[in-house]
C-alpha cells in the first residue's frame, strides 16, 4: 500500500467511526491531547553563549542548542548522508557514521546549557550556574542567599588554625538589594529565558568601581562616605546583563600595592590585610586581593578588578584564578577610582577562562566618557566566549622571553611541564632572546607616581560623594583615615607638580613616547616571527617574576594569566602557593589570547579548590 | 531512583485486560568502553489493550526495570502501519527530558526516542514510556518492541534486542441499518439500569468481526463475511450500542477516579 492510499483510508476510517459514535448517540469522549514538557527557558535569542561547544550542533540557525534542535534531529532519525536534506542535520552526525540515530541526538542535546542534576555553589561556573537555573533546580535568589551565606560564614572568621591563620577579610561591603536583583533576574529567565550568561550571577567588584547601591570606598576609610549617584560604566555593564552586584571587594588602598591593605570600615589608624584562602599566613596579592580571595573561596560568582602594574594578574596567580588584563580602551575607566589613566584598565578575576570570557562581555563598549574606548571601534566580537575553542594551541606559535622565566624552584618547574603542555597541543614554542630595546620596556615604571594625584582629582570632581570631606591628597592625609603606612607615598604623590605630570604623561610626555614605542615593539616582535602571542610566568608563589608584570601595562596589549600548577615540598618554596602562565596579545585581540588560555587550562586543569572554605555544613 | 513518566490522561479504556509480554534477549554492548561506563538494561516490557475498536485508541506503556546510566534511548516499535497509527505529541517519558517519536517504513516502525538534556545526569531505576496509537482498521497488529538503544552519559551505546511484544485486536464497528428488529431487541438485550452495564469480558465484547483474529475464541459463528449480511445487523447494532455505552461508562469512572487522585475540579 502507498502511502497515499494509506493516508486516504485513514482518513475514511476516522469519518466512519465518528458517524458510528453518533448514530448510537454516545460520544467517548476522545483523549486530550498530551502535554510535551514544559521547553526549558535557553532558548532567548540571540545565544547567550557562542563557545564552539554549544553552537556547532545548532541546527535552526540561532547559535544555540535548543529543544528545537532537538525535535528537527529527531524527525531525522535514520536519515542518512544520501538523503535531500542531509545538510540540515549532517552539523549533528557527531560520530561521522553518515546516519542520524540516537546516539546524535543525545551527543547533540548534550549542548545544551541545562542541568537538572543536583547544584553545587562551591566551584560553580557561569555555565553550571545557568544550566541550573534553567532547569528550575535553583534560582538566583537562592545562588545569592547562599553567596551571602558564606561570606558572613567565612570572610571575616579565622578558619585556618594553622600558625599564622587569618581571615581573608576579602569583602568590604555586601549590598542590601542583590536579593531584589537576583528575584529580577529570575524573573527575567522565567519571562525571557537565558538572555545572557550573567544572569542571575552574583559578582564581587573592586571597591574602587562606582555603585548606586553601595559605598566606593578606594579601600580607605578617609572615603566610608562616598556613595556615588552612578554605577561606574562598567557595572552599568554588568547590571544590563543581568549580573547581581553582591558585594565590594576589599583591594589595597587606592589601588597601589600588592598586599590589599585597607582602612575602609577601620577605626582612623587602623587596617586590614587580605589573606589567599590557600595559605592564610599569605597575601592575596593586590591590589585586587579581596577579589582575589573572594572568587578563590567561592565567595562570589564572578569578580572584576582593576591592573595598573599587575592588579589583576597578581591576585590570579597567588590564588589560582583567571584574569584578564584587557587593552587600555577596551573597558570604560568612567566611575572607577584611578591609579593612573595612561595603563588603568578593568576586567575580570575569575575561577576559569570561560567564566572570565563572559564577564569580559559585559562591559566592553565605546564611552564618551572614557576617550580612549574609542580605539575599539570594530575590534570587538560579538562574544569573547567565540574564542573558548579547547583546540585553539594547535598550529599556534608562541613566544617566549628567555629572561623572563627566572630561577625559582616552583616557577621553573611548572613553566617547563607547561611548555612541554603547549607543544603536547600542538604549539610552536619559540624561545626569544631580549633586545635591549625590550629590556626598556620592562623598565619603564609605573604611572601612579606622577598621574595619582592628577587623576584622582578628575575622579573626586566628577563623581565623588559631595558629602565627603577628603577631597584631595592633602586632605586625605588631614583625615588620619588611611593606611598610616602609606602616608610618605601619598605626601610624595601629593608633592607632583602640574609640570611633572605634563612631562610624564603628557601628549609628548617620556611615559606615553615609552609606552608607544613599547607596543610597536612587542607587536612587531610577533609580527616578525609570525607569533600569536608571548608567553611567560606571571609570578613565582605568593611573590612576582622580576618585572615580568610591567609588559602588557607599558604596551597597552592585552593579557590573559591562567593557573598552571601549584608549589610542592620538594620546590623549597612556599608549599601550596600558585603560579599562572600569562598569555600577552596584540591590542583589541583578546579573543586570541582568550582562546589559547581557554586551551591551555582544559590540557592542564590546574586550579584547585582551597579545602579550608568548602561547602557550607 | 525511579523515572515515572509525566501523568497523562489515559484514553478510554475500552479493554482493561491488558496483555504484558517481557523478554530478555541479548544484550549487546555496541561500543567498546569500559564496562561500568555503559548504560545497562536486562529486560523491557510491553502493555497494551488486547482489544478496542476503531477509532478508539491504544496506549502503549514501555517499562524498563533496573537500568542504569541511561542519557537517552531509541525504543523500536514493530506495528502494523495498516491499522494503527502514532497519535502527534502523545508521546511520555522520564520527566524532564526530550520525548519523540519518529515514524518510519510508512507506519510500520515507531522509534519512541528520549534523551536527557544538557549536562543532565542519566538516568538509573525503571523508566517508563508510552505512546497513543489511533486505531485505523479492524485487525489484529503486533505491537513489538524490536530493539532499544540505550545512549549512556559519556555517549556509550548499548542495545537490547527484541525483547517484548503483544497483540492488539482491533474491532470493526458495524454500521447499524434501521429497522424495527433492530430497535426493538429481544429481552435481556439492553441491562435495565446503565450503571451496571460493564462488559464482564470486554475481550469478548470487542473482538467480533476481525478476520485475522487467530483466537477466535470471541467470534461470533461465521467468518468475517458474515458481517456484511442484512442478518447480522441487528444484533451488531444491539452488540455497538452495548458496546459504548460500557465503553462510556468505564471512561467515565476512570476519570472520576483520576479526579479523585488528583484534586482536579473538573
Amino acid at each position: 500500500m502507498t502511502k497515499q492510499n494509506r493516508t486516504r483510508r485513514r482518513a475514511r476510517t476516522t469519518a466512519a467511526g465518528t458517524a458510528l459514535i453518533a448514530l448510537v448517540g454516545t460520544a467517548v469522549a476522545a483523549a486530550p491531547a498530551l502535554t510535551a514538557a514544559a521547553a526549558p527557558a535557553v532558548d532567548a535569542s540571540p545565544a547567550a553563549m557562542l563557545a564552539p561547544y554549544y553552537t556547532q550542533l545548532d541546527l535552526t540557525g540561532d547559535d544555540q542548542v535548543t529543544e528545537a534542535d532537538l525535535t528537527l534531529l529527531s524527525e531525522h532519525l535514520g536519515a542518512t548522508a544520501a538523503d535531500a536534506d542531509w545538510a540540515s542535520v549532517s552539523a549533528a552526525d557527531t560520530d561521522g557514521d553518515g546516519t542520524i540515530t540516537v546516539a546524535d541526538l543525545a551527543a547533540t542535546s548534550h549542548r545544551m546549557i541545562y542541568d537538572d542534576g543536583p547544584f553545587e555553589l562551591v566551584e560553580a561556573s557561569t555555565i553550571d550556574m545557568q544550566a541550573a537555573m534553567n532547569a528550575g533546580v535553583t534560582t538566583s535568589v537562592a545562588i545569592t542567599q547562599e553567596y551571602l551565606d558564606r561570606i558572613a560564614a567565612y570572610d571575616r572568621t579565622t578558619v585556618d588554625t594553622a600558625p599564622g591563620g587569618r581571615p581573608l577579610n576579602s569583602i568590604i561591603t555586601t549590598n542590601a538589594d542583590a536579593l531584589a536583583a537576583a528575584a529580577a533576574a529570575d524573573t527575567e529567565r522565567a519571562e525571557h529565558g537565558m538572555t545572557s550568561m550573567l544572569l542571575g550571577v552574583p559578582v564581587a567588584v573592586k571597591d574602587n568601581y562606582d555603585t548606586v547601591d553601595m559605598p566606593t570606598t578606594g579601600g580607605c576609610g578617609c572615603w566610608d562616605g562616598n556613595q556615588t549617584d552612578t554605577d561606574a560604566t562598567m557595572v552599568a555593564g554588568m547590571r544590563d546583563a543581568g549580573a547581581v552586584i553582591l558585594a565590594k571587594a576589599s583591594l589595597d588602598e587606592f589601588a597601589y600595592g600588592f598586599v590589599s591593605e585597607f582602612s575602609a570600615g577601620q577605626p582612623a589608624g587602623s587596617s586590614l590585610l587580605v589573606a589567599s584562602p590557600y595559605v592564610t599566613s599569605q597575601s592575596a596579592g593586590g591590589s585586587s586581593g579581596g577579589t582575589g580571595a573572594a572568587i578563590a573561596a567561592n565567595l562570589a560568582g564572578i569578580g572584576y578588578g582593576t591592573d595598573t602594574g599587575g592588579s589583576i594578574r597578581i591576585p590570579s596567580t597567588y590564588n589560582q584564578l583567571v584574569g584578564i588584563r584587557p587593552t587600555v580602551g577596551l573597558t570604560s575607566r568612567d566611575g572607577i577610582i584611578p591609579l593612573a589613566l595612561s595603563q588603568d584598565t578593568g576586567g575580570p578575576i575569575a575561577r576559569s577562562v570561560t567564566d572570565a570570557a563572559v564577564a569580559l562581555d559585559a562591559v566592553t563598549g565605546v564611552d564618551a566618557a572614557d576617550p580612549a574606548t574609542s580605539a575599539q571601534a570594530g575590534k570587538v566580537p560579538t562574544s569573547y566566549t567565540s574564542s573558548l575553542d579547547p583546540e585553539a594551541l594547535d598550529g599556534a606559535r608562541i613566544g617566549y622571553v628567555t629572561t623572563m622565566v627566572g630561577a625559582n624552584a616552583t616557577t621553573k618547574r611548572l613553566w617547563d611541564e607547561s611548555v612541554a603542555r603547549l607543544e603536547a597541543a600542538g604549539a610552536t614554542v619559540v624561545p626569544i632572546e631580549p633586545t635591549t630595546a625590550f629590556n626598556r620596556v620592562l623598565s619603564e615604571g609605573s604611572g601612579s607616581t606622577n598621574e595619582f594625584k592628577h587623576d584622582l582629582a578628575e575622579y573626586v570632581e566628577q563623581h565623588l560623594d559631595p558629602d565627603v570631606r577628603a577631597r584631595s591628597l592633602q586632605q586625605i592625609l588631614e583625615s588620619g583615615a588611611y593606611v598610616t603606612s602609606r602616608k610618605g607615598t601619598y605626601q610624595s604623590r601629593d608633592a607632583v607638580t602640574d609640570a611633572q605630570y605634563e612631562a610624564w604623561a603628557g601628549a609628548n610626555g617620556s611615559h606615553t613616547t615609552q609606552l608607544a614605542a613599547g607596543k610597536q615593539l612587542v607587536t612587531q616582535m610577533l609580527d616578525d616571527q609570525d607569533l600569536d602571542a608571548l608567553v611567560y610566568p606571571s609570578g613565582t608563589p605568593y611573590g612576582t617574576q622580576s618585572t615580568n608584570m610591567r609588559l602588557s601595562p607599558n604596551t597597552g596589549m592585552p593579557a590573559v594569566t591562567v593557573p598552571m600548577g601549584q608549589a610542592t615540598a620538594a620546590d623549597g618554596t612556599v608549599t601550596g602557593g600558585g603560579v599562572n602562565l600569562e598569555f600577552l596579545g596584540r591590542s583589541f585581540d583578546e579573543g586570541t589570547v582568550i582562546g589559547l588560555g581557554y586551551a591551555f587550562e582544559q590540557a592542564t586543569g590546574a586550579r584547585t579548590t582551597p579545602a579550608l572554605y568548602g561547602p557550607l555544613g | 531512583m525511579q523515572h515515572l513518566p509525566r501523568p497523562r490522561p489515559r484514553a478510554a479504556s475500552i479493554a482493561s485486560a491488558a496483555l504484558v509480554v517481557a523478554g530478555s534477549i541479548g544484550l549487546a554492548v555496541l561500543t567498546a568502553v569500559p564496562a561500568q561506563a555503559a548504560p545497562t538494561a536486562t529486560t523491557v516490557s510491553i502493555s497494551t489493550p488486547t482489544s478496542v475498536t476503531v477509532g478508539s485508541p491504544v496506549d502503549v506503556d514501555v517499562t524498563i526495570p533496573d537500568t542504569a546510566d541511561v542519557y537517552a534511548y531509541d525504543v523500536t516499535l514493530a506495528v502494523d502501519g495498516d491499522l494503527v497509527a502514532y497519535r502527534d505529541g502523545s508521546v511520555t517519558g522520564p520527566d524532564g527530558g526530550h520525548d519523540a517519536v519518529r515514524t518510519a517504513d510508512g507506519g510500520d516502525t515507531l522509534h519512541v526516542l528520549h534523551t536527557r538534556l544538557g549536562s543532565s545526569p542519566a538516568l538509573d531505576g525503571d523508566l517508563a514510556a508510552s505512546v497513543t496509537l489511533d486505531t485505523l482498521a479492524a485487525g489484529t497488529t503486533e505491537v513489538t518492541v524490536t530493539s532499544v538503544e540505550f545512549v549512556g552519559s559519556d555517549g556509550s551505546t548499548t542495545t537490547l534486542t527484541d525483547p517484548a511484544s503483544t497483540s492488539v485486536t482491533i474491532a470493526a464497528v458495524a454500521t447499524p441499518t434501521p429497522s424495527p428488529t433492530a430497535a426493538v431487541p429481544g429481552p435481556g438485550a439492553y441491562p435495565s439500569d446503565p450503571a451496571t452495564a460493564e462488559p464482564s469480558d470486554p475481550a469478548t465484547a470487542i473482538a467480533v468481526g476481525d478476520a485475522d483474529d487467530a483466537s477466535g475464541a470471541s467470534r461470533p459463528a461465521g467468518d468475517a463475511l458474515a458481517w456484511t449480511g442484512a442478518d447480522v445487523l441487528p444484533w451488531a447494532a444491539v452488540a455497538l450500542a452495548l458496546l459504548v455505552a460500557g465503553t462510556t461508562l468505564i471512561t467515565v469512572r476512570a476519570r472520576r477516579a483520576r479526579r479523585e487522585q488528583t484534586g482536579d475540579a473538573a
